[in-house]
């Protein structure tokens, strides 16, 4: 369990504590949200990664073609 | 001696002590105590001390660096008003199995859903992307790695939350940061901005990773610009 680290500027404490029932009941409570927001992104990225990888084959089979045309001109590859 | 001048706006004053210091409310003025010696700056409501050994306009005021086991926060209260802006460094890890996770933070413990974010970042060679949530529990201040892809980096995270003391306006913050991990052997790099809705003068930030705890060696830092 993660501890709770407290600083007073105006008294100078440093308070290292234990986390309280309702903070520890928060605090798991974001875990399942965060790392489900974590796979998304990841899912995010990895298909954008896809699709350039997918765009770049087409680009360099295709080297006429419109759309590799308009990818060169994006920058895009 | 004590003398005045007017340059650029701004009073220059000289004096022993502090005895013959005006008040402050003439935001700029500078105040110098030939007895200590050192300088002082009027912040608009008080006098700041500038520091000593050439001046310095950026204050630590605080750091707390997490030993033993790990912390699921870190909370700065008691903040002074006498700066302008605060400033949050950050070089931590969660030891979360992530690849990374958002450091997020909240004002005076305020809870409730009155926060806005906003980030964007690059991972890997060419892909930015980025997000953002309203009306949400929490500001952001960057990304930091978890355990995921690598064990030997963390991240690190530099946040401004500008003007925080006055009332004048609602509160926001802007960060940067870099960690490894976005996915398996890439690296991140990004800006984060978040928004308190609220005018009241910040005084206590609770910062916490979004998911799992800051590892041993987590290092934060609190300073004041003036």
């Amino acid at each position: 369990m993660g501890m709770v680290y407290e600083s007073n500027l105006e008294t100078g404490e440093h308070i290292v504590r234990e986390m309280t029932p309702e903070e520890l009941a928060t605090h798991e409570a974001r875990q399942a949200e965060a790392i489900a927001a974590d796979l998304a992104r990841h899912e995010r990225l990895e298909a954008q990664a896809r699709a350039r990888t997918d765009l770049a084959a087409h680009a360099a089979a295709n080297p006429g073609d419109p759309v590799a045309t308009l990818a060169r001109a994006l920058g895009l590859v | 001696m004590t003398f005045t001048e007017t340059r650029i706006d701004k009073i220059l004053g000289v004096g022993s002590g502090t005895g013959s210091r005006p008040a402050a409310g003439n935001p700029g003025a500078r105040w110098i105590d030939t007895a200590g010696p050192s300088e002082t700056y009027d912040n608009g409501s008080s006098w700041v001390s500038l520091g000593g050994g050439g001046g310095g306009a950026v204050t630590k005021l605080d750091e707390r660096i997490i030993s033993g086991s790990v912390a699921a926060s870190i909370n700065f209260t008691g903040i002074s008003g006498s700066y302008r802006n605060l400033v949050i460094t950050l070089t931590g890890k969660t030891d979360a199995a992530v690849s990374t996770t958002s450091v997020r933070w909240q004002a005076n413990g305020d809870t409730t859903s009155i926060y806005d974010l906003s980030e964007i970042y690059i991972s890997g060679a060419s892909t930015i992307t980025g997000g953002a949530a309203a009306a949400v529990d929490h500001g952001e201040i960057g990304y930091i790695a978890g355990t995921s892809f690598d064990t030997a980096s963390a991240g690190g995270i530099r946040a401004t939350f500008f003007d925080y003391a006055r009332t004048q306006w609602r509160k926001s913050s802007a960060g940067l940061f870099t960690c490894v991990g976005g996915s398996a052997g890439t690296f991140l790099h990004g800006n984060t901005a978040g928004h308190w809705r609220s005018t009241a003068a910040i005084t206590a930030i609770l910062l916490y990773p979004a998911s799992g705890n800051f590892v041993v060696g987590s290092c934060a830092t609190l300073w004041g610009e003036v």
